[in-house]
């Protein structure tokens, strides 16, 4: 075996004790995650470690108008919540220091802004005894509680829905990245070894 | 130490494209055709090396491996880590695309000024290269550091409250990274020590 060689498998050794050991760790980069619970929105900012972003600045935005509706600072979890201000989509982002910065879209839809209702969706009494009208108190409290009951309920969900959507690093990704390094050393031997072969 | 898209002004980030392209240019310039692979291998390694997540102090960081790299590599570190720069951003959304000049700068820079001011000492017998081989890879995280505050000075914080976070943040880095390029001297003098820089001004 020449030196070349063994040199060359000797790297690809220290590599590979590399990249065996990274796959079982997680990457470095910083996500937040927000969900809505009631008329409160929730975030949870992380480093992808799992090591909470603890005094991170949270900026809130109408994503919209680009006005700035917000901002404070995430608490020794990672956490900070805020009333909703208005009922708009919301660019949520996250200034966790040393140039980390990341940020959550809060589309319109997460605030259940019920669609308006079409005729065809109404009830229409049939022939005989005449629908009596609800009363709108009663309603109002009906909903008002299914509606804090629903987001009790689906809170956990939503939650880990939101972690899900964030991006995360994968043994795909890994191994592409590390193909297209190969891959562009092979062009590299390639034009050094047809330069030799001419010459 | 991967600096998000949207944090620093537009001349920070030109400024880091312009040099980290002069660098580039200086590296593909030393970088014989004969040493291509090991560019490309030690590229790969510095590109999972930020996967290692060091779970110790009060932030969160990861291996950079960058005085690794320039010891090995000199000049050519650059091209070298501007290529596994780009597909971090890619694969692993780590810094950014318009971030990548002053990026590669951070950790590039501090690879080149360990592999000059280090790689004679590397050379000599073990009492000299191991404990060079440590400030090599401890002294390139740390001016990555001072790098990445500098950079951020002109739209987070002052210097040295940013260089304090930062610095701090790395310190055990600079220790893992130092005891790492040890070991990593102590093995190549052993069985390849042509791998290791030579006298020359060129890279290897």
């Amino acid at each position: 075996m020449s030196m070349k060689f063994r040199g060359f498998i000797q790297c690809l050794c220290v590599a590979g004790i590399l990249f065996f050991s990274a796959t079982r760790v997680h990457a470095h980069r910083v996500t937040i995650f927000a969900w809505v619970e009631g008329d409160r929105v929730h975030t949870e900012s992380r480093f992808s470690g799992g090591k909470a972003v603890v005094n991170g600045k949270i900026i809130v935005y109408d994503d919209r108008s680009n006005k700035r509706l917000l901002e404070g600072v995430t608490d020794a979890h990672g956490n900070f919540s805020f009333k909703v201000p208005r009922k708009t989509r919301m660019r949520i982002e996250l200034l966790a220091g040393a140039g980390h910065r990341n940020k959550w879209i809060l589309k319109e839809d997460a605030f259940g802004m019920s669609p308006p209702t079409t005729p065809s969706q109404e009830v229409t009494p049939g022939p005989g005894k005449p629908m009596e009208k609800p009363d709108p108190n009663l309603v109002a409290a009906f909903e008002s509680t299914l509606e804090r009951l629903l987001d009790k309920k689906l809170s956990p969900v939503m939650k880990q829905l939101a972690r899900m959507a964030a991006p995360k690093t994968t043994l795909k990704d890994v191994l592409g990245g590390i193909g297209y390094i190969f891959g562009m050393i092979g062009v590299g031997m390639y034009f050094h070894y047809r330069s030799k072969l001419k010459s | 130490m991967h600096i998000s898209e949207g944090i620093l002004s537009g001349p920070v980030l030109g400024a880091g494209a312009v040099l980290t392209m002069a660098g580039c240019a200086m590296g593909l310039r030393h970088l014989e055709s004969d040493k291509i692979a090991r560019t490309g291998i030690m590229s790969a390694c510095f590109f999972v090396a930020s996967l290692i997540h060091v779970p110790i102090g009060p932030s969160s960081v990861h291996l950079l491996f960058n005085g690794a790299v320039g010891l090995i590599l000199g000049w050519a570190a650059f091209p070298a880590l501007l290529v596994a720069l780009i597909l971090q951003a890619v694969f692993f959304q780590f810094g950014g695309i318009t971030t990548l000049g002053i990026n590669t700068f951070i950790m590039a820079f501090p690879a080149v000024i360990g592999y000059i001011l280090f790689r004679a000492l590397v050379r000599r017998r073990a009492g000299w290269a191991l404990p060079a081989a440590f400030f090599t890879g401890a002294f390139s995280v740390f001016l990555s550091g001072v790098l990445a505050a500098l950079a951020l000075m002109f739209t987070e914080d002052k210097f040295i409250n940013v260089a304090g976070l930062v610095i701090g943040a790395h310190v055990p880095v600079m220790l893992i990274e130092g005891i790492m390029t040890v070991f990593l001297v102590a093995f190549l003098k052993r069985v390849q020590p042509d791998m290791l820089p030579s006298e020359g001004p060129s890279s290897r």
